[in-house]
């Protein structure tokens, strides 16, 4: 089993990626210190969105993964996972840019996956497909099934995910970019977990 | 919605969009369906600009079939105009059907030659096949006409950073800078690239664009962090002079104290940012 993914985490990466739907966005996921120590079992909690300007520089990244490991170190959690969605609807291999990053998250998580998100699938149900996960093996990223992960709540996660997208809950969405932008957009999100908590 | 919706404030609000060129594109299509459908009257001329708008709306979303509506209306009363045929060739484009959507452009070239947009929707023709390097060959013969048009510069540096040749990027932005030295994203995004090539000499060059940039606007964040960043890593560099670590270490934590005090007047965030801050001064330290 690669991960769980739990209903904050892929509501957030769906959201991201429905904001955007003409650029090439990415984040990461966090998962769970404590569990992965005792069970081995990545249990991804939530996501962080990054950018969507541009995906392809170093310093501003930099700057974001050293942020959110900051906030991972407080919280008992760590950097668990990549998300990449290409610009192009029918492209659906990793960029090499995002293996460059996807292997940069890797090399300090050696089971770090990266999901790259399947542009066609995207649509208003939010299946699990729209996940698409490769895992590091012998020096390169190789797709792997998708039952290797499963969503924590499984339809429900999904039914959630689409109320959100029904309500345009990606318009308070803030990625790392509008962060940067304007420091007073929350990239943890605050007010969107709120209402995330509130389905569960 | 439609009931509590008043005519002037949607006709307004579409207006000042489609003056301020945002893209907004679902509201765009679902406000403009809606007052093509009740108020197509009482908009006099102004109906054809908002078929137009709603149009390339429609077509962003992925609305064909409004979009086919607005375009067939506007290819009725304009059938000779190269902005309808183009707007019939994005169509064309949206379908799939790109060989057709370039004998459409080419046909308005052939009358009119000097058609900047049509030309750059031949360029898009090719990122909408996923030909990054087609798409980069096209917008530089299209850079030879068109010299000045700093958002063709803009593309350019991006389908470079896409297909990662940084150093073919980091001369676009020469050029933007060259049109424009005041104008600090150009500063900020070149010391991105700068940064991003990495080894030391093109860490010096981005600390010193990171800081022109916040020279030219002291909120630009990127630039601020980026000044930071680059100016920890010279002074860490175990290749660093002394000179060079002493005046390094001042610039990072001035950076720093900017960064610290920005976030002080927002708020929110300031514990993390202030760990983070130390976090990168230890590494730094080392």
């Amino acid at each position: 089993m690669a991960a769980t993914i739990s209903t904050k985490a892929f509501c957030k990466c769906l959201l991201h990626v429905s904001k955007y739907p003409y650029c090439a966005v990415n984040g990461v996921f966090v998962a769970d210190k404590k569990t992965f120590k005792d069970t081995r079992e990545v249990k991804i909690v939530d996501a962080v969105p990054l950018f969507h300007q541009c995906v392809g520089l170093a310093p501003m990244l930099e700057i974001a993964l050293v942020q959110i490991d900051t906030f991972c170190e407080a919280n008992g959690l760590m950097i668990a996972g990549y998300y990449h969605a290409n610009e192009h609807i029918r492209d659906n291999n990793p960029s090499p840019i995002a293996l460059k990053i996807a292997d940069k998250i890797q090399s300090n998580f050696s089971d770090a996956h990266l999901y790259l998100i399947n542009n066609g699938k995207v649509d208003a149900s939010c299946k699990k497909d729209t996940l698409m996960v490769y895992q590091h093996q012998d020096g390169k990223w190789k797709p792997l099934n998708n039952a290797n992960f499963k969503l924590e709540q499984e339809d429900s996660t999904c039914e959630t995910c689409a109320d959100l997208l029904k309500a345009r809950a990606q318009e308070d969405l803030m990625d790392f970019d509008c962060h940067l932008d304007d420091i007073t957009n929350d990239w943890q999100n605050g007010a969107l977990n709120e209402r995330l908590e509130s389905y569960s | 919605m439609a009931a509590t919706m008043n005519f002037e404030d949607v006709r307004d609000k579409l207006r000042k969009w489609r003056e301020d060129k945002v893209r907004n594109s679902v509201e765009t299509a679902d406000l403009g369906e809606y007052l093509l459908a009740n108020y197509r009257r009482k908009l006099g001329d102004e109906v054809w600009p908002l078929y137009e708008q709603v149009s390339i709306a429609a077509l962003d979303c992925g609305r064909l079939s409004l979009a086919r509506l607005c375009i067939h209306a506007v290819r009725q009363q304009f059938p000779h105009s190269s902005r309808s045929k183009r707007l019939h060739g994005m169509l064309e484009e949206a379908e799939g059907e790109f060989d057709k959507a370039r004998e459409t452009y080419n046909d308005i070239l052939k009358d009119d030659p000097a058609n900047g947009l049509v030309m750059k929707r031949l360029i898009a023709i090719h990122k909408g096949q996923n030909d990054i390097p087609g798409a980069i060959k096209e917008l530089n013969k299209y850079i030879e006409n068109f010299m000045s048009d700093s958002e063709a510069w803009m593309e350019l540096a991006e389908l470079y950073i896409q297909e990662q040749h940084y150093s073919k990027a980091a001369f676009c932005f020469e050029e933007l800078i060259l049109s424009n030295p005041h104008h600090h994203l150009y500063h900020q995004r070149y010391a991105e690239i700068m940064y991003t090539q990495g080894g030391p000499e093109n860490l010096e060059i981005a600390r010193k664009y990171f800081a022109q940039a916040v020279k030219l606007n002291s909120n630009n964040m990127r630039a601020l962090y980026g000044m930071f960043l680059s100016a920890s890593h010279l002074a860490a560099s175990s290749k660093a002079t002394i000179k060079k670590k002493t005046e390094n270490t001042k610039y990072a934590s001035w950076a720093a104290a900017q960064i610290a005090h920005k976030y002080k007047q927002a708020e929110p965030q300031v514990e993390v940012v202030g760990e983070m801050l130390d976090k990168l001064a230890i590494t730094s330290g080392n």
